[in-house]
């Protein structure tokens, strides 16, 4: 009884708090089909059919607001329904000093293909076409005195990257149990980011410690420590971009990205190459891609192809995408992905062999 | 009575010989010169709806917060979709400097917010300045700021009206001759000074975009051109952008908004 007022008092108060704010609501409808392609053993199979109900309230006074993102998701071939809370963050603002509470998602790093310092939030590897970001249940306090800029993150409750089902179900398999760290405060992770904005260019430093997003063979996560930096500098149309981390608790103790993004006109051109070796600096794992779209019918319909080949075993995945807005409200799109193994191993992308595929989509916006 | 008719009629021929006199001094530089001293606020809000029409007739609404701030040395604006969904939330933050005394610009410094992602990318100058579209409109961005005068050549080519307006005709020719749109006829009202009509041509000298601006409104002391409208006449596409909500020179246009920190935050409302 007494559980139930007190939730009651706290609804109430949130409510006539929202009432206050300025408050917007609005949402997004979105259908997705995977069907398969060749060269996969069963071709033209729909493997996945999902629908996304999402709902978003904005409300916001003088010094503070409040954002939520949340829905659910029915998943049509298995008749499944899941609720989703995306993220739900209040902010206050006191002069030049923010906090921001709740369930929010942040991105580290100036690299768009393979960052080398976006350990922040975890990523959903379940789907490794979207690969969305995770929101982190954490505290968020920030110092605003630009051209710098300071943010500390304090994250209580530890949030895993859920897995590819073929990796869950091989931990299935041999029997092998998730085993998350325990919710104690020595547990906690912390990040922390320094920004530079000058006319040169962008500038941050980052420090982090925490747990790695994916378990070990054992089932276990690691405790993860990285400390790096990320340059951001525009020349005439093209902006140079680089990342280097140090990882001391990994094998693959230091990584690094770097560069270039090209706009000119509707046309936009990046370019980036990652590496990571051990303390021998054995290269243990570099990287290439690329990313080229193209906006055409005044912006209606975006086009877009990228690729990226893992440079020790060759292996790759290429997608080509189309997004065309029919109108404010709807948009259509299809994406080919197409992965291949290496002339000799499958390596890391070939792994996925199997995921060649179109995806078909719809979203509309109210 | 015939006497003071007479003085009367003298009188207005005496002004209106003086008013010729006036306007044949003035040259087509001159005239310019006046329109860019025409008094402009330090800070500004408006909201401004942007309806672009394509060839075909369909039409898309876009809304967007704009704030500036002319510090002097710079000159800080900042951009906010608030509709349609797809875009809500995408800032624009530009740091734009001023002309130097020998004619040299420095690049602006330019951020762009994607929601979506999370991420606030720094944008190369040249990605958004100059002739690039001004978020999917016939404007480009280099229409929504201000053109050096030492950019061009000018010819006053008489006086025309626009809407029933008086207006001087000036003929603005490019010299570096490096835009798509080298050569601009501009039409300048005579009592304000304000720019009513604009003229585009291409490197061809044929007529390319055509600017009209209408719903001209003194706020706090300033004049504000509440709606322009661009029309592509090679294209066939017309983008129209209206104001509203306009404050000039008031405190809420702090400082603190015009950070990547406050894009990030969407505290620009």
């Amino acid at each position: 009884m007494k559980r139930f007022v007190v939730i009651c008092l706290i609804a109430l108060v949130s409510v006539s708090w929202l009432f206050a704010m300025d408050a917007y609501f609005s949402g997004e409808t979105t259908f997705e089909a995977i069907v398969s392609v060749p060269p996969v053993e069963e071709p033209w199979t729909i493997t996945s059919a999902d629908i996304n109900q999402s709902f978003e309230i904005d409300a916001y006074s003088d010094n503070s607001s409040l954002y939520v993102n949340a829905g659910f998701s029915v998943d049509a071939l298995a008749g499944k329904l899941d609720w989703f809370l995306s993220e739900a963050y209040m902010d206050l603002f006191i002069d030049r000093f923010s906090f921001r509470f709740g369930r929010q998602k942040a991105s580290w790093g100036t690299a768009e293909i393979q960052s080398a310092v976006d350990v922040l939030t975890p990523t959903d590897m379940s789907d490794p076409i979207s690969m969305d970001k995770m929101g982190i249940d954490s505290l968020k306090f920030s110092i605003d005195a630009f051209p710098l800029a300071l943010d500390v993150y304090w994250i209580p409750i530890f949030t895993p990257s859920p897995l590819p089902a073929s990796v869950a179900a091989m931990l299935a398999f041999y029997g092998i149990e998730l085993k998350k760290p325990e919710l104690k405060f020595k547990n906690s992770e912390v990040g922390v980011k320094a920004s530079a904005y000058t006319s040169a260019g962008d500038f941050a430093l980052y420090g982090y410690y925490g747990w790695e997003d994916t378990p070990s063979m054992t089932g276990e996560y690691e405790r993860l420590a990285m400390a790096g930096g990320s340059f951001a500098i525009p020349i005439g149309e093209v902006t140079f971009k680089g990342e280097a981390a140090w990882y001391p608790k990994r094998d693959e103790e230091y990584a690094a990205t770097f560069g270039l993004e090209w706009m000119h006109g509707d046309f936009t051109f990046i370019a980036e190459a990652y590496g990571a070796c051990d303390t021998q600096n054995v290269s243990l794992n570099s990287q290439v891609g690329a990313v080229f779209s193209y906006d055409l019918l005044d912006g209606d319909l975006q086009l877009s192809l990228s690729g990226i080949v893992e440079m020790k075993k060759y292996d790759g995945a290429v997608l080509f995408g189309a997004d065309y807005s029919v109108s404010d409200e709807m948009k259509i799109s299809a994406q080919v992905v197409y992965v291949f193994e290496g002339p000799d191993e499958a390596g890391t992308y070939g792994a996925y062999k199997d995921l060649d595929c179109v995806k078909l989509g719809a979203t509309y916006s109210f | 009575m015939r006497k003071s008719r007479i003085v009367v009629l003298m009188t207005f021929v005496l002004m209106l010989v003086t008013a010729i006199a006036h306007a044949q001094d003035l040259t087509g530089l001159d005239i310019i010169k006046l329109a860019h001293d025409v008094p402009e606020p330090t800070s500004s809000s408006v909201t401004a709806t942007l309806v672009i029409h394509s060839k075909k007739g369909n039409e898309k609404t876009r809304q967007v917060i704009m704030k500036s701030k002319d510090y002097g040395d710079v000159t800080k604006e900042v951009i906010v979709f608030t509709s349609p969904k797809d875009v809500s939330g995408v800032g624009y933050l530009m740091f734009n400097y001023p002309e130097a005394a020998d004619g040299s610009k420095k690049d602006s410094d330019n951020w762009l917010y994607m929601p979506a992602m999370k991420k606030t990318k720094r944008i190369a100058a040249s990605g958004t300045e100059a002739e690039g579209n001004f978020m999917g409109t016939d404007f480009t961005y280099e229409d929504m700021g201000e053109r050096a005068i030492s950019k061009d050549n000018y010819t006053l080519l008489g006086q025309e009206n626009v809407d029933g307006v008086a207006c001087y005709k000036i003929r603005c020719e490019s010299i570096a001759r490096t835009e798509s749109d080298p050569d601009r006829v501009v039409y300048i009202g005579v009592d304000d000074y304000m720019l009513y009509k604009c003229e585009f041509y291409d490197r061809h000298g044929a007529l390319h975009r055509v600017l009209t601006c209408s719903d001209i409104e003194y706020i706090d002391g300033y004049a504000c051109t509440k709606v322009m409208k661009m029309e592509n006449v090679q294209s066939g596409t017309w983008s129209m952008i209206t104001m509203s909500d306009v404050v000039y020179d008031k405190a809420s246009i702090d400082d603190s908004i015009f950070t990547v920190t406050a894009l990030e935050q969407g505290r620009i409302r």
